[in-house]
């Protein structure tokens, strides 16, 4: 059995089971406890429900646009941009990660070596505002159109640019803004759904990750035997939508299709 | 100005994994131990709490458990002709920060030395000759042997209920254990981790070619511990949330687990935290330390008196620290003197990761340390003659 095949088949049965609930932010923790009922909120309403703190329109389209490209929709499931990704982004942008609260950002300011890692004096929010705005000009004077609303396939050419360092940004390096957009999508694909990405727990889904974790001190030995449970996210016990035991950890409703039955 | 404060016996800077240990044996002759930590107060039972301390973001990728940079931070260069920058971000470093240290925060490996390798340049130039050894290689024996320091490796193990299988039990081989480490004075004081299955195809790769397969030594505790000092360590649930956060079972061996039950009951001990120590100070020969300068959370600083003043801290702030103070001789790597930061070495493990089309491992289970290892090529256990390298 192929990888994809299985989680094809993984997907399928977790939403033939109803396992694809909606999770939004930590703050939306009781619409979310609502929505999990039989009445589920059409997911258009729950996104246009989210207040971006930090980006403009202009940039939510744009990273939108971009992040649909790092992770695209597929035969698989939703992309960064259907689990919420670009959202998740302007959460982190506008809180402590945007103005690198925890990290130190005085001068000195040469470049230094690969090496030495990040030293732009711009904050991650910065270098967002910066690498779109010089990105939207770079795709004007070349394309005639900002970087949204070119077509797929000039879009991939222009990511594949700032990638390879082919085109170059006036007020940040091309390759550290497209490397923050790729670790930051990443992340909110792939992080608990309190921080707004990893919508409908996508990403856990897409990978076989059950969240937050059970008690494996039996399973850890069944060798070979895929361990298929319904994530279960920080907002699932602390809004009360998953059964815990003594320790808090969740009581993992299992998952069981035809292949798993044995 | 700083207030002077009264003088105590002792003063650990830090209050992690050698803070507390020191502090508790110290504090339990009857000697005044004051701990001064930079960071706050953090336990299980608050802190560790299901189930946000099952965060991603928050924990590996954002390390909230990690030194807060934006106030300090250290410079670095690869080499001595580049420019020294500052540490920005976490990246292979990573500082504990608050009560505990780094080891809130470890993933519990608990290796012992091989005994060659506090021998390592008589050694080496006894069975390979000087020829093996490159004349800008600074290395030198440590001046204790393996079995000298071996009754406070077995007593740590026992203190922190490390988890593993002797392979060498006063100079007896044991079968399922490590035949190359040293010998031990007892066994490990719990039985090894359950065995994942990557460990197990490991162990059946491995024995097919005649190698040795032992289970990692690790502080993810196997079973419910009690240790010396009465503190009980329960048992890990393999929930795979080890190494970057704080174990919500009090199930990894931890300053929290181990020791600070018992020490904070401790009169002789008082602990004062969000208090950041920015100098010692010396007597009027410079000879002897004889206290220390903090700034509190409220910017009020202190000067603390003590007899005996122990840098607890990571190396890399206890050596700033000695640095700032004018404490010895710092080094110098161009005319190869002092020893003040001197010959600081980071373990840098490297991976390959392996894919199967065919098997599931759920590797999003495990503990820290969960693993078996083989040590035939590790130390000085295949002979180097010419590769080039010493050390494995």
């Amino acid at each position: 059995m192929s990888e994809s095949k299985g989680r094809r088949e993984f997907l399928k049965s977790a939403a033939a089971l109803g396992a694809a609930v909606p999770v939004g932010a930590a703050a939306q923790t009781k619409s979310e406890h609502a929505q999990h009922g039989t009445h589920p909120a059409p997911k258009a309403a729950a996104a246009q429900s989210r207040p971006y703190m930090f980006l403009s329109q202009a940039e939510v389209a744009f990273l939108d646009a971009a992040v649909s490209h790092l992770i695209p929709k597929d035969e698989l499931g939703p992309g960064a941009k259907e689990a919420g990704v670009t959202y998740f982004i302007d959460q982190q942008l506008f809180g402590g990660y945007g103005s690198m609260a925890k990290k130190y950002t005085q001068g000195p300011w040469p470049e230094g070596t690969p090496q030495q890692g990040y030293q732009s004096p711009l904050t991650p929010s910065g270098v967002y505002r910066a690498g779109i705005q010089d990105t939207n000009k770079y795709c004007q004077k070349t394309y005639g159109k900002t970087f949204d609303q070119l077509a797929r396939a000039q879009q991939d050419e222009v990511l594949k640019g700032l990638d390879g360092g082919k085109i170059e940004l006036e007020q940040v390096r091309s390759q550290f803004f497209f490397n923050m957009m790729l670790n930051n999508t990443i992340e909110g694909f792939f992080a608990d759904p309190v921080y707004g990405g990893n919508r409908d727990k996508a990403g856990w889904k897409l990978v076989g990750f059950p969240g937050v974790a059970a008690v494996y001190t039996t399973f850890i030995e069944k060798h070979g035997v895929p361990y298929k449970a319904q994530p279960v996210s920080i907002a699932d016990i602390t809004g009360r939508l998953a059964k815990v035991d003594e320790h808090g950890h969740p009581i993992h409703v299992m998952i069981h299709d035809d292949k798993a039955g044995a | 100005m700083a207030t002077k404060l009264k003088p105590v016996d002792v003063v650990t800077i830090g209050v992690g994994l050698t803070g507390t240990i020191l502090a508790q044996e110290l504090a339990s002759t009857g000697l005044k131990v004051v701990g001064i930590e930079r960071g706050r107060w953090r336990d299980t039972e608050h802190d560790f709490a299901m189930p946000g301390v099952h965060d991603e973001l928050k924990y590996v990728r954002n390390k909230e458990l990690m030194q807060d940079l934006s106030k300090e931070t250290i410079t670095f260069r690869n080499s001595g002709s580049e420019a020294a920058l500052p540490m920005r971000q976490l990246g292979s470093f990573l500082p504990g920060e608050g009560v505990g240290g780094a080891a809130v925060h470890w993933g519990g490996l608990t290796w012992r030395f091989l005994p060659w390798d506090f021998e390592t340049k008589s050694q080496t130039l006894a069975r390979y000759g000087a020829k093996q050894v490159s004349d800008e290689c600074t290395m030198q024996d440590w001046g204790v042997t393996y079995s000298e320091l071996e009754p406070h490796f077995n007593r740590f193990e026992h203190l922190y209920g490390v988890s593993g299988k002797a392979g060498n039990l006063n100079g007896k081989i044991i079968p399922g254990g490590n035949p190359f480490e040293g010998a031990r004075s007892a066994e490990y004081p719990n039985p090894a981790l359950k065995e994942a299955y990557s460990s197990a195809l490991f162990r059946k790769a491995v024995e097919g070619m005649g190698y040795k397969p032992f289970p990692v030594p690790t502080a993810a505790n196997s079973q419910v511990y009690k240790n010396e000092y009465g503190n009980t360590i329960n048992a890990c649930v393999y929930c795979g949330y080890c190494q970057f956060f704080a174990c919500e079972m009090g199930a990894k061996g931890s300053p929290q687990t181990a020791v600070l039950p018992t020490l904070m009951k401790n009169p002789n001990y008082e602990l004062r935290t969000l208090c950041n120590v920015v100098k010692i100070n010396l007597d009027s020969e410079k000879k002897r330390a004889v206290s220390v300068t903090y700034v509190d959370s409220r910017g009020r600083e202190f000067e603390q008196p003590a007899d005996l003043i122990l840098l607890t801290s990571y190396v890399l702030n206890n050596t700033r620290l000695m640095l700032l103070s004018g404490i010895g001789k710092p080094y110098d790597p161009n005319t190869n003197t002092g020893v003040v930061g001197r010959n600081y070495a980071y373990q840098t493990p490297s991976s390959v990761t392996l894919f199967f089309e065919d098997k599931n491992f759920n590797s999003f289970m495990g503990a820290g340390g969960l693993g078996l290892a083989i040590d035939e090529f590790n130390g000085d256990n295949i002979d180097q003659s010419g590769m080039g390298f010493i050390g494995g």
